[in-house]
């Protein structure tokens, strides 16, 4: 492919969303509740896909494909822990919020945090941590992108123009007409996604076998666990802070308050379930594949795990290539576009509004425009550093989050905490997670994420005990 | 049904972990997939049923 019909394609596709997301202004009423969260207008169709875009990225297509072929079936367990921890919590978490968001308002997760445990310090502490925390993910998708586009161009589109095309476009889409334009691009997005994913994986299968027999024996340790990857120990501290990212990402807690009614809430988690193990299937399935195309002698060696699926689209004929590079494009944008729409909710609803501005909600709406732009700035700057591999510093993210998965557990099941439990909790999860990633360090063998759930939940339940519980009946009656 | 899927889950969740590691330990071929792949299957039925009585 050259970099004109590349270039040609990717203008397409950001002329299609862009008339997708101006089209989705007419929804949008001017107040920041509606911005953010749609004022708990969305139907199934439209929650279901902006969730399941949200959540599935170029983790998936990049990332997930990468280690799989590199690493082997693990990678299937490590993404259905992830699946079934999203189901299980979302059943209990999910009616809360958005009964939440019906009676009180909230626009952000860290607000409803603030309001239970009775101070803005609380919510302010959130959003801080998640302004860094989802920086290595914002920066994994853009990533992405400039991988694929450099794979499916042979190298004629460059690394930095990929970058600047995906912070530019997700910069768009989510500035238009917030939540609304987010939603509706999710939804076509989506679409792209899951059908390029499709004629990705016939179109490798049938290349495959039509010049070598498959053979699963010739796969070897990476069709079982553990292996030279997958110890019991890596599983562990990979899918522990995947297990809980349904309800310490903020920008999926976010999406809990946009549906229109209940039915559209369980709608939602249902029709996600289908997507996402449907999609996750699917690309591990391409990763093994192509792995046992390797060991066939027809598919290259890959030492970079990242580079497997932009290999592969280099290697296929025009049309697919470009399906498949306007499909990471888009699984890229759909959830950067989605962080740093709620990233910049919580800058200025639990920072701005909460300790600066007196109630106003122009102020509000234009501070959260301007995070929006000095986001994208970071996570631009931090890509263009090629910072590591996607799968890791996804992780990573969702670990320095992580210490906010007791916080909202105790937030709904337990009465007792108040601010000063929720505060010391985040706060010393967090540094123990940063301590434990700088150093590289798992104490007495121990995952260094199960460190960081014990000593958040220790600190979180030791303070909350002897602290004045800041409890409102009305929050927890909903 | 709010505890009875607690239990579900977490012995659906722990299987996830556990049998991969130690029944099927080592075992070359198809298993390990399968069993990952239907687990989570079955699990986001049982999910589905227990949503839509919630």
């Amino acid at each position: 492919m050259d970099s004109l019909s590349t270039y040609l394609a990717i203008a397409i596709f950001i002329a299609a969303g862009t008339t997708i997301a101006w089209a989705s202004k007419r929804f949008l009423k001017k107040e920041a509740k509606d911005f953010y969260t749609a004022g708990g207008r969305f139907g199934t169709v439209l929650a279901s896909f902006s969730y399941a875009a949200t959540t599935y990225s170029a983790f998936m297509f990049i990332g997930l494909v990468g280690l799989s072929y590199a690493s082997g079936v693990g990678t299937l367990g490590f993404e259905l822990v992830y699946f079934m921890g999203t189901l299980f919590l979302l059943y209990y978490i999910a009616p809360k919020y958005w009964l939440l968001h019906k009676k009180f308002g909230f626009i952000s997760p860290a607000e409803v945090m603030s309001e239970r445990y009775g101070s803005r310090s609380v919510g302010a502490v959130v959003t801080l941590i998640s302004l860094v925390a989802l920086i290595p993910y914002s920066t994994s998708q853009i990533i992405g992108v400039a991988f694929a586009a450099e794979g499916a161009s042979g190298g004629a589109v460059p690394f930095t123009s990929a970058v600047l095309i995906a912070v530019v476009v997700a910069l768009l889409w989510s500035i238009i007409a917030g939540i609304w334009s987010v939603g509706w691009t999710d939804v076509f997005q989506g679409l792209i996604m899951i059908m390029a994913g499709v004629a990705v994986l016939i179109w490798a299968f049938v290349w495959g076998t039509q010049q070598v027999a498959f053979d699963i024996a010739k796969l070897g340790s990476l069709t079982y666990v553990p292996n030279q990857f997958w110890t019991f120990q890596n599983f562990v501290n990979m899918t522990l802070p995947w297990f809980f990212f349904a309800i310490t990402n903020p920008q999926v807690v976010q999406r809990l308050f946009a549906p229109k009614s209940e039915r559209a809430q369980r709608g939602m988690i249902t029709w996600f379930g289908v997507y996402g193990l449907f999609f996750t299937l699917l690309v591990v399935t391409l990763g093994l594949l192509l792995s046992g195309f390797t060991a066939g002698g027809i598919f290259p060696v890959i030492a970079y795990r990242d580079s497997v699926t932009p290999t592969l689209l280099g290697m296929m004929p025009f049309w697919l290539s470009t399906l498949g590079l306007v499909a990471v494009i888009a699984a890229s944008v759909s959830t950067i576009d989605g962080i740093i729409l709620t990233l910049s909710s919580m800058a200025a609803r639990d920072l701005f509004r909460a300790f600066l501005s007196k109630g106003k909600q122009g102020a509000e709406v234009l501070v959260g425009r301007l995070t929006i732009g000095i986001l994208a700035l970071l996570c631009t700057a931090f890509a263009l550093s090629r910072p590591g591999f996607i799968v890791d510093l996804a992780v990573l993210s969702s670990s320095l989050l992580l210490p906010q998965a007791p916080v909202v557990i105790g937030m709904f099941a337990w009465k007792r905490g108040g601010k000063w439990a929720a505060s010391s909790a985040v706060i010393s999860g967090f540094a123990a997670a940063v301590i434990m990633y700088l150093l590289k360090a798992s104490p007495l063998g121990i995952p260094s994420n199960v460190w960081t759930i014990v000593v958040a939940s220790a600190v979180y339940v030791a303070v909350a005990l002897v602290e004045k519980a800041a409890i409102d009946h009305e929050f927890f009656e909903g | 049904m709010k505890r009875a899927f607690f239990i579900i889950s977490i012995i659906f969740v722990a299987m996830m972990y556990i049998v991969p590691y130690t029944w099927l330990s080592g075992r070359a071929g198809i298993e390990t997939f399968a069993f990952w792949t239907l687990t989570a299957a079955a699990y986001f039925v049982i999910a589905f049923l227990f949503l839509r009585r919630l």
